[in-house]
């Protein structure tokens, strides 16, 4: 047993094979939330995988070595915990939320579940056609439809542009033998991040796990080339018409600094002060001035040719201005951002946690994504120092090289009349 | 296999003690003290909601301009007091109440009761604001025509609820929001803001003796007396299926069926079978329509919990060509499958569980208690919930099963 590091009561162990597991113990709840993550999400697959990693993860709810089918849902619920899962373009997160005195027996279950699949042929087919509805039921959604075409806007070569669901044609078509390869390149210790947060013994669930996820064998993990995005040289501009929708959306993004590095914490400043909350420099100047129905503003949070982005709703015939307005709000920042709304900006973002991180679940997903996404602990750990570093001129550099004259990408749903 | 039997009744949350207090006007606080980080939540619930609305949209489009401006703060100043602590303020609207919540550091409690008072007794309602507002929800209001489930719910509505408030959602009509003037605003929060009516849930890491006094001063500003709701009951006479086209690829399936109220000695139990067929992956609308018959990704039922009216709300997603099937089969689930022992008893842990997981954030302890208060269940509701669930019997849930879920009313959106 290694302990790398302590801070105050946040644990963190790396085990033999190669699996890591943080634990959070904390006093303030009744809660435990427990997490698998695994880094392996939609940008991992090649061309014919495209949903795969999505696929898997329904997969793995049908049956273990030791719980057939339905059992595991069975333990979870029957104890009045939630079991769930979720895959993005970079993780897959296995996840339960339960009462204290069951933290034992839901680790069991998230080991069965993620460790001892069966992936059983008829399962796999039993599958399909409830993914192919889950693909439709975003599609008739103006909203998702509107980020697909985003991401296929903005991203030429990265595989960053296929959506995480993947494609009908590409569903209908997995085996059990693909299915079977990709679980085991990337379903195993080496690529496995383990936190528990709750009144949970750091020591006890470390022998737990030792028990369960530690009997594994750490094996070498696949080289995977994710191609990376070439700089854009133009701005890209598309419309598309959708009869569903009564109201024009707007999308413009621009590359970002990927999440974790030192910029990254000046870009989530700015856009603290560009679009977060009613205090915001969007919010009060294109909403409170009747400009937009709604705008926000955010980033993926990605390790790699990461996004920004502002995103409003509005009248059609209200798109130009919207845009001009929105750029000279911008380029006048320079002139306009204080001292003291900086450092506002930074209290509100560093005090949004202590609201946040109440639910157990929240804060493991914090630590489940600084660990399986941004690669460090050191995220999540210092944080809140990273952003109190930041000066007014690292806002306004980060604004000025990654915003202002950088080729955007754009997208407007308008409605089909 | 076994069930396992709960321990989760010996586990409450925080142990912490709650307090009421009625003021003189009738206002009634209910205070509970925690321990963390320095926060602390609350909700303004009152007793309100769209009950005796003429004008479509008139108490949500009230509520929304309430933290838009007061006598004494602009709307910046009303969100940065609560913003610059990492939290919040909100409004809103349900049926049957109107919500003010905030979340702040305890530190900012006191600068925020200030503003919170302001809101309450001397907002501004601006006609610019007013305009721009209504501009907003009229839009809002068409733009539920983009999503099948939204659309699927309003016809809904209107299809079994016919005749009373609940007909319509709080956010109203564009007929209704059209018509509504200053003065209907400035009256209806006249009318609806009285003591009786008003209820104040505080979570958090304070000392009750250290905030009493500013509460108390805040509080008994609101204007004594009673604003009368007359909830109108929709009795479920005969089932009814209506049909809505919409361009999409799904179509959407909302049905509503006959059950029983909430103010009476069925609310758990019923609770309990409405968990047993359709809440969560063991339930049975998941299990059949989902995993058996591949219909859907997504299919569930509710309960809400509404002053008169009472209905369980199912749903199902699905591709059009099954939209047949999935509804008869649905209807069919949600009046006749079988009720097993073991299936209520899992029910039962569910509902638990679901319960304590809803409340682990101050905001929503602090909801949850007013809530029940507003209601008219009683705070106390909130602290007995586990235990009463807990004593439902199979008995219980099969009379139920017989007793209820015999009328359905249907809404089917398609391309």
């Amino acid at each position: 047993m290694v302990t790398l590091a302590t801070a105050g009561e946040l644990k963190t162990y790396k085990l033999p094979n190669g699996a890591k597991l943080v634990v959070n113990r904390r006093e303030d709840t009744e809660a435990v939330a427990l997490h698998v993550w695994f880094r392996v999400g939609s940008v991992y697959e090649d061309y014919h995988q495209k949903g795969m990693a999505h696929f898997l993860e329904h997969m793995l709810f049908n049956g273990s070595e030791k719980y057939p089918y339905g059992q595991m849902d069975y333990i979870v619920e029957s104890l009045g915990g939630n079991l769930n899962a979720g895959t993005s373009k970079e993780y897959t997160f296995y996840h339960v939320t339960i009462a204290r005195p069951y933290w034992r027996q839901a680790l069991e279950v998230l080991y069965q579940l993620t460790q001892k699949p069966l992936l059983l042929p008829e399962m796999v087919e039993k599958e399909k056609p409830i993914v192919i509805e889950e693909l439709r039921r975003g599609k008739d959604n103006p909203t998702t439809l509107l980020w697909e075409e985003f991401e296929k806007l903005f991203y030429k070569v990265s595989p960053y542009r296929d959506p995480i669901i993947g494609y009908e044609e590409t569903i209908q078509k997995f085996t059990r033998e693909e299915l079977l390869k990709f679980y085991h390149s990337f379903y195993q210790p080496k690529n496995m991040f383990l936190v528990v947060v709750g009144q949970v013994e750091p020591e006890e669930v470390y022998r737990e796990v030792m028990q369960t996820f530690g009997r594994e064998v750490g094996k070498s993990l696949p080289r995977v080339d994710i191609p990376p995005e070439p700089e854009a040289l133009e701005n890209r501009s598309k419309t598309i018409r959708d009869r569903r929708v009564e109201k024009a959306y707007w999308l413009i993004g621009w590359r970002a600094p990927a999440i974790g590095t030192k910029e990254y914490y000046a870009l989530a400043l700015l856009d603290q002060i560009l679009g977060s909350g009613r205090t915001s420099l969007f919010y009060r100047e294109l909403r409170e001035k009747g400009l937009v129905y709604g705008v926000s503003t955010g980033d993926l949070g990605r390790p790699r040719d990461n996004l920004f982005f502002i995103s409003a709703t509005l009248e059609e015939n209200r798109l130009k201005e919207v845009k001009e307005k929105t750029f000279q709000l911008l380029s006048s920042l320079k002139e306009t951002l204080t001292e003291e709304e900086l450092q506002k900006a930074k209290s509100r973002l560093i005090n949004s946690e202590a609201f946040s991180l109440e639910r157990v679940e929240r804060e493991a997903f914090y630590i489940g994504y600084s660990l399986a996404v941004v690669g460090t602990l050191d995220y999540y750990r210092y944080f809140e120092s990273n952003v109190k570093s930041v000066r007014r001129e690292d806002v306004l550099r980060v604004l000025d090289s990654y915003v202002l004259n950088r080729p955007y990408a754009e997208l407007f749903m308008v409605p089909e009349r | 296999m076994r069930l396992i039997i709960l321990l989760l009744l010996f586990l409450s949350l925080g142990g912490a003690k709650v307090r009421e207090h009625t003021l003189e006007n009738g206002v009634k606080l209910i205070l509970k003290e925690t321990k963390g980080r320095g926060i602390v939540s609350g909700v303004i619930f009152v007793r309100s909601g769209t009950h005796g609305e003429e004008k479509r949209g008139l108490t949500n489009l009230t509520a929304n301009l309430l933290t838009k401006g007061t006598k004494s703060y602009d709307s910046y100043r009303i969100a940065s007091t609560f913003e610059d602590y990492g939290g919040s303020i909100y409004s809103s609207v349900s049926d049957d109440y109107l919500e003010i919540g905030f979340s702040t550091k305890v530190e900012g409690l006191r600068e925020a009761l200030v503003v919170i008072k302001s809101v309450l007794t001397e907002p501004l309602f601006a006609p610019e604001d007013l305009e721009r507002e209504r501009k907003n929800l009229l839009q809002a209001v068409r733009s539920r025509r983009e999503r099948g489930q939204e659309l699927a719910t309003d016809a809904l509505r209107r299809l079994t609820y016919r005749g009373s408030n609940y007909e319509v959602l709080p956010i109203g009509t564009e007929e209704g929001l059209k018509s509504i003037d200053r003065q209907d605003v400035i009256k209806r929060w006249e009318r609806i803001l009285r003591g009786e009516n008003v209820v104040v849930s505080l979570v958090g890491d304070f000392r009750t003796e250290e905030v009493l006094p500013s509460l108390r001063e805040v509080f008994l500003s609101v204007p004594a007396g009673r604003y009368e709701l007359r909830p109108k009951e929709v009795k479920m006479e005969q089932s009814r299926l209506e049909r809505v086209k919409r361009p999409g690829s799904q179509a959407t399936v909302l049905c509503a069926f006959d059950a029983p109220p909430v103010h009476g000695e069925e609310f758990f139990a019923f609770k309990v079978l409405d968990a047993l067929l359709g809440d969560g992956m063991t339930s049975r609308l998941f299990k059949e329509l989902r995993e058996k018959k591949g219909y859907a990704y997504a299919v569930y039922s509710t309960y809400p919990t509404r002053l008169t009216s009472p209905r369980l709300i199912a749903y199902i997603g699905t591709s059009p060509e099954k939209r047949e099937e999935a509804l008869r089969d649905m209807v069919e689930l949600v009046k006749s499958a079988p009720v097993e022992p073991e299936e209520v008893e899992l029910a039962k842990n569910k509902v638990v569980g679901d319960f304590l997981l809803a409340r682990q954030t101050r905001l929503r302890q602090a909801w949850y208690l007013g809530f029940f208060e507003v209601m008219g269940l009683g705070w106390r509701t909130d602290q007995e919930y586990a235990d009463r669930v807990r004593a439902v019997s199979y008995q219980q849930v099969r009379s139920l099963r017989e007793k209820y879920l015999k009328i359905h009313h249907c809404v089917v959106v398609e391309p």
